[in-house]
Order: structure tokens, then C-alpha cells, then sequence
């Protein structure tokens, strides 16, 4: 896939041909007619005081989520100076998202095709076939240090504390709007982790966390087998951020605010699939809890109830985009034990059954400890 | 046309491929054989309209691709190489999935030996069913049921004799338990009836109940279970292995379109399958278990004593 954004002036034209590649920047027809205000290609500064061309009474992607987010003190942080969206610094540089740089840190970078076992080493010359952009890109774990120094909200004046106080927002607004939808608790659980997964490769800055958190949710419903339709999205999501009926909204916004509204999450919805590159599948610590735990006589506990509890909390954390599921499984079935002042050590090979270290353990837990 | 900050040039999909001509229809748009302008290679273009039903990228896409992300790194799972941005002429937003291209399909395969007598040799039936087998597995392997597994949905290479399990956008990921799944999915003549009696929990048989019939129809070169409605393709199936009951498949009364049935008894595999030799039923025999949690599985399948004459090297 190409993934690259058309950054122009903002005062030309973004599509350069009557097709486009597939860039997280270029959605459809409707491009031609937004310009300075096109949500992705306007002032990459969310946070400024500019008003948008709603007026000082409706500022909608900028407005006062207070129940989910300290923008104030967010804003503060940020660096005062204007610049464009794909611009560090005063380089001049073309941003272009991690996977397609050269010299990336190593928290972008992407493991290759796994290595064929023996038994499936031969090859017909008819099985070697054209590399396909996928083949390369399944993203490694990275270490918590890697996500915290590599993050690009760290260019746009968020720090760690605030970066973490962003992701529980938009992690509390996501459990919120899934049960209000009434969806199950893995696909928001799934729709975290895309936006984590996200916000790893975009900065918090450039990107409202509310609407990207939207759209994660949409999408992810979609590809779960349990579509909701996005007027029902759109009306509850903005009925969570206004604290309003969504009857009362209409009364206090432009005409076409939903149409717009629709517009940009649609837009995200595909942003999103071009910075993750489709990569819509996410493991859950569910099951690999509950299997050992079962194995080992221990299905019907309460340390399965707290274990299962810390893994749903330790969703707002970014351990998923640190450890495999098991390794999650296991520092919280970890933590759980301690709370209870149980000793799993007791039981033989449990640590062995979860495919972990003491180092691993220690690790996750410590994190899970964090969030409490 | 694009260019990067590090000055490298992206085409557009209207840029980097000439469309030769249509192959196919799908739900949600067409697919173009296409030559990729720079190289002169020959790829199949998926094209799909993104605003379809007003509700963005449609489910099957999103499966498909995402599934595919996962998969494509099989010989014998057709390779998704690339993803495109374009406009139909309405100015919609469409999206085109840049896939290696075949020159058949199974049916199209399965058809071009229609002369009477003219039968596939029993030598390409093992290696396509082992191919199949091979494919599935890994799918399974990775926790993905295929669900709408047909001949038109086995891609292949006439030169090469390898065959590519291709349209995943009914795929979907399992987890255990598994999990209630949509009931209408699957052409009806390789629905495996436990999803014709309405179950909405189940498994990787499905598929390979698939594979048993795709097996039987290479053979004979005519569907096994040819159903026109979800009733007559649950008839066909009670006439040839018998009206299931407790004692044979236990729970299948309780299924929610479970009905009182016709009686049959079960045949011989053998008079609906003639000339495929004994090992080669066993193993038939086993991929049509009534009960889902007896059916072979795709792995076991390829350990079979069928396969065993086979030279799987260039598999």
C-alpha cells in the first residue's frame, strides 16, 4: 500500500490526478471542495484557540469533552508556535508515517515472513511469488521505553503524563460508547487497541482521539460481525460528548453538523486503515487466562474474576502493544494472586503453561499496579 | 501521481495499471484482470465501492484484507500485493485490492473436462485435494474459517497445477469457545448441515465438510449435493448418508431447523462417488461426518493414507 501523504499547500487542490493512491490523506470527491478547513490538512494544532468556521459558539471538534480530558492542562504543554500538519520542526521535512522510513527508530521497525520450518522448506518455483507489501510489515512488540521516547506526540510538546492521561480518555469514552451500543466488551476492548495502536504512529496533536476513538469503534464492530449502523454511532458518540440529548443538538448546531460529523469519521475510519495497513486482528488475554487457570483447577475462583478485571483495565494501559496475550494472561493471573495473597508458585509449571518469565511477569504486573 | 519527501514516486491505481477486461462480479464491485504499467505483470483488480450502503468499508473488505494480512504468506492462499485508492466516474470513492492473478478456477477447471468419459486424472485430484487440504490448514492453523469455500473460490495456475484458496470476505477469526456465528453464509450446495439446521455455534468443519464435497465433485465432475433451497439441500444430503438421529449425531434434534425428517438409510459412498479408489472414500467418508466434532480435520486430512503415493515436494 502506498503509504504516503500529498501534502500541498494549503491553498491548492489535494488531488493532483482524478485518482489517488490509497494515503490516509485523499478520501473521495468531497476533498475537492474542503481546503483550509479539511479536518486532516488543517493546523495540525488541535489545541490552539483558533475557532473554527462554526463560530465561538460551536467549536466541534475543539469543544470542552471535560468528563474525558484535561485540555487545558495538554494544552499548556504544547509547543506555541503554528505549523503545518506534516512538518517537524522547522525542517521542511515531508512527514511520512513510520513504516515507510528508512532510518526509524526501532519501535517502527517490522519483522520479515517467518522463516520456513524443515519440513516445509521445499518450494516450487511456482510458489515464489511477487513480494507483496504485507509481507514484511507485521509489527513487533516494543518496549514501554520505545512507545514512550518514540511516540510522535512527543514532537508536538505531549508528554508521557499527558500522552497517558489522553489514552484513559479516550479508553473511558470507548467503554462508554460500547455499552451504550451495547456491544461486547472484546470489541471495545479490540477498538483500544486499534486506537493505541494508532496513536503510536500519529500524534495526539494532529488527531482528535474522540473521533479517531469513533471511528475505531465503527470499524471495529464491522469487522467483528457486529455492525452498528454510524447514524446510531454518530448520534451516541455525540450524545457521550455533548452531555446532551441528541434531540437538544440540533437546536445548538449548524444544519448540516451531522452530515459533517458522518463526513469526518468516515474519513478516520480509512485513516485509520492506512496507518495500521488493515491490521485489524488483535488477541485478547481472555482465553489464555482462562484456559490455564481451568488446567489448573482453578476456573471457578475469584482469582479468575480479578484476573479477567485487571486484564480489562490494563486495556487503557499500552501492555498490548508491549506483550503477547499470554504474557498479559499471566501477570495479571500474577497481580490477582498477590492481591489475594495466594501463591501460584504452588501449583506446578503454571508459569511454564503461560509461556513466561519472572522478568515478564514483574514486568506486566508492575504496570497493571500502575494504573490503580 | 505522488511524491514523497524522500522523492520516491506513488502511482495512483489508474496510473500503475491498465484494465483489460472483467473476470468477475462480486458483492461489492468488479474484478479486472490488469497489467501493472511498470513491470508489464499480469493482476487481478478487486474493485470495491466504499460508500455502498452509506456505512464506509464494507465488512467483506475489511475481513478480507485484514484476514489476507494474515494469511497471504501461504503458496497456497493467493497473495493480496498490494491496496489502492481510486474514483469511479461518479466521483465515489472506490478501493482496489492489487492481487496476484490466476488464469482459472476450479470450476472453470472442473467444466473444460466436459466431454462424456472424459475424466480429471485421479494423480491431479490428489494434488489439488492435497493442496486444499494443505491451504485450509493453515488458515485453521491461524484461527480463520474460510465459510464460503466452493470451486469458484479455489484459484489456480493451469501451467502449474497449484491451486490458491482465494475470497475470504466471509472469513472470519475464531476463538475458542467458539463463538455464535452468522447463519447465512455459504453457497448452499457446500453448506454443511449443521449450519442448514440453523446451529449459529460452529467450527472449522464447516469448511471441511466443504472440501468433502469439492473432493466428490472433482471426481465425478457434477456437485454432490446440488440443493435449489435450504430444504433440498438437506434432502439430498439425508438420501445419501441417511436421515441423521441421536444415536448418530447427538444433539442435532435440538438444532433450531431441526424438523421431523424422511427416513433414509445411509449408501455407499461408492455409488455416489464411483471410480475414486478406497482410500480415497475413507477419507471422503470422514470429511462428511454428521457430527462436526467427528469430521477429520484439515491437518489430519493431510496425514491421510490417501495422500501417500503423492510427491509432496512441489507442494
Amino acid at each position: 500500500m502506498s503509504f504516503v501523504r500529498n501534502y500541498q499547500a494549503e491553498d491548492r487542490s489535494l488531488h493532483s490526478g482524478y485518482w489517488s493512491t490509497f494515503d490516509g490523506n485523499n478520501y473521495g470527491n468531497n476533498n475537492r471542495k474542503r481546503s483550509r478547513n479539511n479536518y486532516y490538512n488543517r493546523n495540525c494544532n488541535i489545541y490552539n484557540d483558533n475557532r473554527t468556521k462554526f463560530g465561538d459558539h460551536f467549536n466541534f471538534y475543539n469543544a470542552d469533552h471535560a468528563n474525558y480530558a484535561r485540555y487545558d492542562a495538554v494544552r499548556s504543554s504544547l509547543k506555541r508556535r503554528k505549523y503545518s500538519a506534516p512538518v517537524w520542526q522547522e525542517s521542511q521535512q515531508y512527514y511520512v508515517p513510520p513504516m515507510v522510513h528508512d532510518n526509524i527508530p526501532s519501535a517502527y521497525n517490522f519483522q520479515g515472513p517467518p522463516t520456513r520450518s524443515d519440513g516445509d522448506a521445499s518450494t516450487s518455483a511456482s510458489c515464489k511469488r511477487d513480494c507483496s507489501i504485507f509481507e514484511d510489515d507485521k509489527p513487533v512488540f516494543m518496549s514501554r521505553d520505545e512507545i514512550d521516547r518514540h511516540s510522535p506526540s512527543r514532537k508536538d510538546g505531549i508528554d508521557v503524563h499527558h500522552e497517558t492521561h489522553l489514552r484513559y480518555s479516550y479508553c473511558a469514552f470507548l467503554q462508554n460508547l460500547g455499552m451504550r451500543l451495547e456491544l461486547p466488551q472484546n470489541i471495545i476492548g479490540t477498538a483500544m487497541v486499534l486506537c493505541h495502536r494508532f496513536f503510536v504512529r500519529r500524534s495526539h496533536a494532529c488527531h482528535d482521539r474522540f473521533l479517531i476513538a469513533t471511528a475505531a469503534l465503527f470499524l471495529t464492530a464491522k469487522s467483528e460481525e457486529a455492525p452498528r449502523h454510524l447514524n446510531n454511532v454518530l448520534r451516541t458518540s455525540s450524545e457521550i460528548l455533548y452531555k446532551q440529548d441528541f434531540a437538544l443538538l440540533s437546536y445548538r448546531f449548524p444544519v448540516d453538523w451531522f452530515e459533517q460529523y458522518r463526513e469526518r469519521v468516515l474519513e478516520a475510519e480509512q485513516l485509520i486503515l492506512t496507518t495500521l495497513n488493515f491490521e485489524l486482528n488483535v488477541q485478547h488475554p481472555y482465553v489464555p487466562l482462562t484456559s490455564v487457570l481451568n488446567k489448573l483447577g482453578l476456573s471457578k475462583t475469584v482469582l479468575v474474576n480479578l484476573a479477567l478485571n485487571l486484564v480489562s483495565e490494563g486495556l487503557r494501559s499500552s501492555l498490548w502493544l508491549q506483550f503477547k496475550p499470554h504474557h498479559i494472561a499471566a501477570g495479571a493471573a500474577y497481580l490477582a494472586a498477590k492481591f489475594l495473597n495466594m501463591d501460584l508458585a504452588a501449583y506446578q509449571n503454571i508459569w511454564q503453561e503461560f509461556q513466561t518469565t519472572p522478568s515478564i511477569l514483574q514486568d506486566v504486573s508492575q504496570q497493571l499496579m500502575e494504573l490503580f | 501521481m505522488e511524491k514523497t519527501g524522500a522523492g520516491v514516486v506513488v502511482l495512483s491505481a489508474k496510473e500503475a495499471f491498465e484494465k483489460l477486461e472483467k473476470v468477475g462480479e462480486g458483492t461489492y464491485g468488479k474484478v479486472y484482470r490488469a497489467r501493472e504499467k511498470a513491470t508489464g505483470k499480469i493482476v487481478a483488480l478487486k474493485k470495491t465501492r466504499l460508500h455502498e450502503d452509506q456505512d464506509g468499508v464494507p465488512p467483506t473488505t475489511l475481513r478480507e484484507v485484514s484476514i489476507l494480512r494474515m494469511l497471504s504468506r501461504d503458496p497456497h492462499v493467493v497473495s493480496l500485493m498490494d491496496v489502492k485508492q481510486g474514483q469511479n466516474k461518479e466521483g465515489k470513492t472506490v478501493l482496489y485490492l492489487v492481487f496476484e492473478y490466476m488464469d482459472t478456477d476450479l470450476k472453470k477447471f472442473i467444466r473444460s473436462f466436459d466431454q462424456p468419459g472424459q475424466n480429471i486424472p485421479p494423480e491431479t485430484i490428489k494434488s489439488l485435494m492435497y493442496q486444499l487440504c494443505k491451504g485450509i490448514a493453515f488458515c485453521h492453523g491461524h484461527g480463520i474459517l474460510h465459510r464460503d469455500l466452493k470451486p469458484h473460490n479455489l484459484l489456480m495456475d493451469r501451467k502449474t497445477m497449484m491451486l490458491k484458496i482465494a475470497d475470504l470476505g466471509l472469513a472470519r477469526a475464531f476463538t475458542v469457545p467458539i463463538k455464535k456465528y452468522t447463519h447465512e453464509i455459504l453457497t448452499l450446495w457446500y453448506r454443511a448441515p449443521e449450519v442448514l439446521l440453523g446451529a449459529t455455534h460452529y467450527s472449522m468443519a464447516v469448511d471441511i465438510w466443504s472440501v468433502g464435497c469439492i473432493f466428490a465433485e472433482l471426481v465425478t465432475r457434477r456437485a454432490l449435493f446440488p440443493g435449489d433451497s435450504e430444504l433440498q439441500q438437506l434432502l439430498h444430503i439425508f438420501r445419501l448418508l441417511g436421515t441423521p438421529n441421536e444415536e448418530v449425531w447427538p444433539g442435532v434434534s435440538k438444532l433450531k431447523d431441526w424438523h421431523e425428517y424422511p427416513q433414509w438409510n445411509s449408501q455407499s459412498l461408492s455409488t455416489a462417488v464411483p471410480g475414486l479408489e478406497e482410500l480415497g472414500l475413507d477419507l471422503l467418508s470422514q470429511m462428511l461426518e454428521y457430527e462436526p466434532s467427528k469430521r477429520i480435520s484439515a491437518k489430519k486430512a493431510m496425514e491421510h493414507a490417501y495422500f501417500d503415493d503423492l510427491d509432496k515436494r512441489n507442494l
